[in-house]
């Protein structure tokens, strides 16, 4: 939340304030945050495929791709974060759902039902997103079988 | 005197320390259920068959919950005086949060257990080992999320710092807070990632030295 807001009091007196520009920072922010901690998952298994295989030689290249394969599952658990973190986005007035049927259900007698539909769609579009993850992370296994 | 602390409400520090904590306390909250619900996926899915799938099933949809959506369909769909055998079902603002991160928390630790003893049958102990730093990066993740509760009124840190920044003139300033945030987050975040990755070197060395020491594999 932090980083999305610092990411908007940047961009704003750059660019004043439009949804494209909330939306730039959103995706600044998601991006930084989710991507560091995918970078830290990767850096660390290098450090245990170093100390694993000490005695191998493993070029550069190797390494790296054996280490993205240790660290698929974290990998994915960020990218997955990062669709699920989309929602925040409304909070320096990005325009995406939730904020949209928040000011839909506050003039609406029906707010279970409309709150309902919220929880199912963003689960539908979340699942989607492991999906298309999960076949990444498939692809990462396979193209690198001993990890 | 700072000119930025000069600017700065006089009870800003007290106020954002009781914030800083109600961040550490939901995550503490998240992680520690977490911890219970996602260790017993991963060994429900790991024990295969009819259960493994429901495991499987069940983790999917924890993973696929969406944290922020989650915590307004509690505060919103939940009635306020809603009762179960007697206990109030309605949660207050910091318990809503906690509950919300929850799913993200178990479908974490769950992935991250299950892909541990994956790496363990393996014959990859460090990698296994890599659980540690996986678990310390979750509650790292999750003290940043509870900042969600911002959106419902909690008074957390990050709520707090915004609620200040808002009074302050200029830009510069403003950068400034937030980096007295980052720094009173960053501190304590970072020493605790630091003591777990201490740990988890410690163990490694002596696993591999264990490795090393054990009489070669005769087939």
């Amino acid at each position: 939340m932090l980083t999305l807001v610092i990411a908007a009091a940047v961009i704003r007196p750059m660019f004043g304030y439009s949804s494209a520009v909330a939306l730039a920072a959103s995706i600044a922010a998601l991006g930084l945050s989710n991507g560091s901690n995918a970078g830290q998952a990767i850096s660390e298994a290098i450090v245990t495929i170093r100390a694993e295989r000490a005695a191998s030689s493993m070029g550069g290249i190797e390494l790296f791709s054996r280490a993205l394969g240790r660290s698929a599952t974290q990998i994915v658990a960020f990218l997955i974060n990062a669709a699920k973190g989309t929602p925040i986005a409304s909070f320096i007035g990005a325009p995406e759902l939730l904020s949209a049927l928040t000011d839909i259900a506050s003039f609406s007698s029906g707010r279970v039902t409309i709150y309902s539909l919220l929880l199912i769609f963003y689960t539908a579009v979340v699942m989607v997103v492991v999906w298309i993850c999960g076949k990444f992370r498939s692809f990462l296994e396979r193209s690198h079988a001993p990890i | 005197m700072n000119p930025l602390f000069d600017r700065l409400s006089s009870d800003f520090l007290p106020r954002f320390l009781s914030g800083v904590m109600v961040n550490f306390e939901i995550a503490g909250i998240a992680i520690a259920l977490g911890l219970a619900c996602g260790l017993l996926l991963a060994a429900a899915r790991l024990y295969g068959g009819v259960v493994g799938a429901a495991a499987a099933s069940i983790i999917a949809l924890m993973r696929a919950a969406p944290t922020f959506v989650v915590m307004f369909f509690l505060l919103n769909v939940i009635p306020r005086n809603a009762t179960l055998f007697g206990v109030p079902l309605a949660l207050s603002g910091v318990m809503a949060v906690a509950m919300s991160l929850l799913p993200y928390a178990a479908a974490y630790i769950a992935d991250s257990g299950v892909e541990a003893l994956q790496q363990l049958r393996r014959g990859s102990p460090l990698g296994s080992l890599l659980f540690l730093p996986n678990v310390t990066r979750a509650f790292f993740v999750l003290v940043m999320s509870s900042s969600a509760g911002a959106a419902i009124g909690v008074p957390e840190g990050i709520a707090i710092i915004l609620r200040q920044a808002e009074q302050l003139p200029s830009l510069g300033d403003k950068l400034a807070l937030f980096a007295v945030g980052i720094v009173f987050f960053g501190i304590p975040l970072q020493a605790g990632f630091a003591v777990m990755t201490l740990f988890q070197r410690r163990l490694s060395r002596a696993v591999m030295r264990n490795r090393e020491d054990a009489p070669p594999h005769r087939g």
